[in-house]
């Protein structure tokens, strides 16, 4: 019996009401039907994807090597939980797992197959992120600065070259020196970050190079260090201009001969990894200076990759917008489209001190508050929204503009020092007690900048 | 101007273009001069990480890429490698590349069919 029209109607509301992707194709892989899920995990509407080659919408990893719809029609057999990769029409990779099965008629002539498909880029983005996994895909910028960077990339993949990679705090040096490793071979050894600020210089070279049984007093037994840790892999030095100078001499030895001596040990132990190393600051004026060895300064730089503040490549906010968007629906399993045009005109005027970083924590902020479609400008912090938005009394109102200022001033600086209050009154060059008196009076918490 | 010789490589399956660039086994890459294909070699590709076929293209000299998907940011990198790149079309390889000669071949635009469908 032929189905009816409205028989045919019924099943296409059913269909739509579901929430994974459902297509069918003929004998010769024309896609026939086409649900709203399938529309939304492609983004092909239905109306483009009907008549075409099923491979000609999916653009699959198993399109060539293994279709699963093949196998199907060839061996009649179901098949469930393929693992494959599609990309949607946008060009965004999207994992997926699918199953199909055999479409008969009551006779049992061949239709054609079925294939349900579910989406799982947010349980992928969330195993990333734990593993820290980042590749290419999440280096996000098409400014001419990352044109240099992908330009470079492939090369850079395939040597074993050292990198240094300069930009202001938050401009996401860390994540680039991921994606480093993770596309050179070494990306199944291990991926070592040494902070050097955050080490104190007593213990830095007994946690760089490990120590031997007897070295010192509490030496009790051999303790492997940080390169040991990395051996196969890369050890990434953050703040690398924080290299206290012996330790300087010590890992210029490590970079030309590939070899350190733990302390206290006697033999040399062999290294086999890869140098990538961050710095906030410019490490050629630090030279200049002399406070950083020139010799290792170009060991480390063989290859030099440079992020610029984001408010010097603002082009790239509505992509990064777009991309924290996408990353917090995964983690927070909400469903928000992006931003409203307001919030994003005052994204593209703010001056972002703490770059990325300070975006990324502004979209999640909105995600917190916002609970429709799009984060409007009540859901951003107050500080940056315009004074006529702000919807309850600053600690700030009323006092001179230019208190104000100093406290934002305070503020961005805390930012680029990540909550340092030392280095913050450095930068700011007032003393450690005044910061902490004027962080007191205008309310700013050094520790909430830790946490950025 | 065009150059006098071009290279064109297409991720091929079969006769027709590749679903996919990075997941292609085969990519042809033929050498075009006055309008005339003078040369064609098939390169078996075993590794299917992007960088790696980046790099294969651009180590043979390659200016155009024509092949049907591409992820996003994979033909940024061709780009910055300067790589044209006329990706989502679909296909048969000779169709393709006789559109390409003619100068008639637009990214997403099969030779035959309606514009594709970009959402």
């Amino acid at each position: 019996m032929q189905p009816t029209g409205k028989s045919m109607r019924f099943f296409e509301i059913i269909l739509d009401s579901v929430a994974d992707g459902v297509f069918t194709v003929d004998r010769e892989w024309k896609i026939t039907s086409f649900n709203k899920a399938a529309e939304r995990i492609t983004r092909v509407r239905a109306e483009d994807a009907i008549g075409r080659r099923c491979s000609e919408i999916f653009h699959a990893d198993i399109c060539e090597s293994s279709c699963a719809l093949r196998q199907t029609m060839e061996t009649g057999q179901e098949l469930i939980d393929v693992p494959a990769r599609i990309l949607d029409s946008q060009g965004r990779a999207v994992p997926i797992s699918l199953s199909t099965a055999a479409l008969r008629d009551a006779d049992g002539t061949l239709l054609g197959a079925v294939e349900t498909f579910r989406d799982l880029s947010a349980l992928e983005q969330l195993r990333r992120e734990i593993k820290s996994q980042y590749t290419f895909e999440d280096i996000v910028g098409k400014s001419n600065v990352f044109q240099r960077i992908f330009a470079l990339l492939p090369d850079i993949a395939e040597s074993d070259t050292t990198v240094l990679i300069e930009g202001a705090s938050g401009s996401g040096k860390e994540l680039l020196a991921r994606a480093v490793h993770n596309l050179s071979h070494r990306r199944n050894k291990a991926f070592v970050a040494v902070n050097c600020g955050a080490l104190p210089v007593n213990l830095f070279e007994s946690e760089l190079f490990g120590y031997a049984q007897g070295a010192f007093t509490d030496a009790r037994r051999d303790k492997p260090g940080r390169l040991a840790l990395a051996e196969g892999g890369t050890i990434f030095f953050d703040e690398v201009d924080e290299l206290p100078p012996a330790t300087q001499v010590k890992l210029l030895r490590v970079l030309q001969e590939r070899e350190y001596e733990p302390l206290g040990a006697v033999k040399s132990v062999h290294a086999d990894l890869r140098v990538v190393a961050a710095t906030n600051r410019s490490l050629a004026e630090l030279v200049s200076s002399g406070r950083f060895r020139d010799d290792l300064y170009f060991r480390l730089a063989v290859v030099r990759l440079s992020i610029p503040p984001l408010k010097e490549r603002r082009q790239d906010i509505p992509l990064l917008v777009e991309h924290f968007v996408q990353r917090f629906n995964a983690k927070r399993g909400k469903s928000i489209a992006g931003v409203t045009p307001a919030v994003m005109e005052l994204l593209m005027r703010h001056d972002f001190p703490g770059n990325v970083r300070e975006l990324e924590n502004l979209i999640e902020y909105g995600f917190v508050l916002c609970h429709n479609r799009l984060i409007d400008i009540q859901h951003l912090p107050e500080h940056v929204q315009p004074d006529s938005q702000r919807t309850t009394l600053s600690p700030m109102k009323g006092r001179s503009g230019l208190r104000l200022a100093e406290a934002d001033a305070i503020r961005a600086a805390l930012l680029q020092t990540k909550g340092h209050v030392e280095k913050t009154a450095r930068d700011l060059g007032i003393s450690r007690t005044t910061l902490w008196r004027k962080m007191k009076q205008y309310g700013v918490n050094a520790r909430e900048y830790r946490k950025i | 101007m065009e150059p006098v010789q071009a290279k064109v490589a297409i991720p091929r399956f079969g006769e027709t273009v590749a679903p996919c660039f990075e997941y292609s086994a085969t990519v042809a890459i033929f050498t075009i001069a006055k309008g005339v294909v003078t040369d064609q070699i098939d390169f078996t590709l075993q590794s299917q990480h992007a960088l790696d076929r980046v790099r294969l293209l651009r180590d043979q000299g390659v200016d155009t890429l024509i092949c049907g998907g591409v992820q996003d940011r994979v033909e940024d990198i061709l780009r910055a490698n300067g790589i044209r790149v006329i990706s989502w079309v679909t296909g048969s390889v000779d169709e393709l590349l006789s559109s390409f000669i003619r100068g008639r071949l637009t990214p997403g635009r099969n030779p035959q069919e309606a514009p594709h469908n970009r959402a």
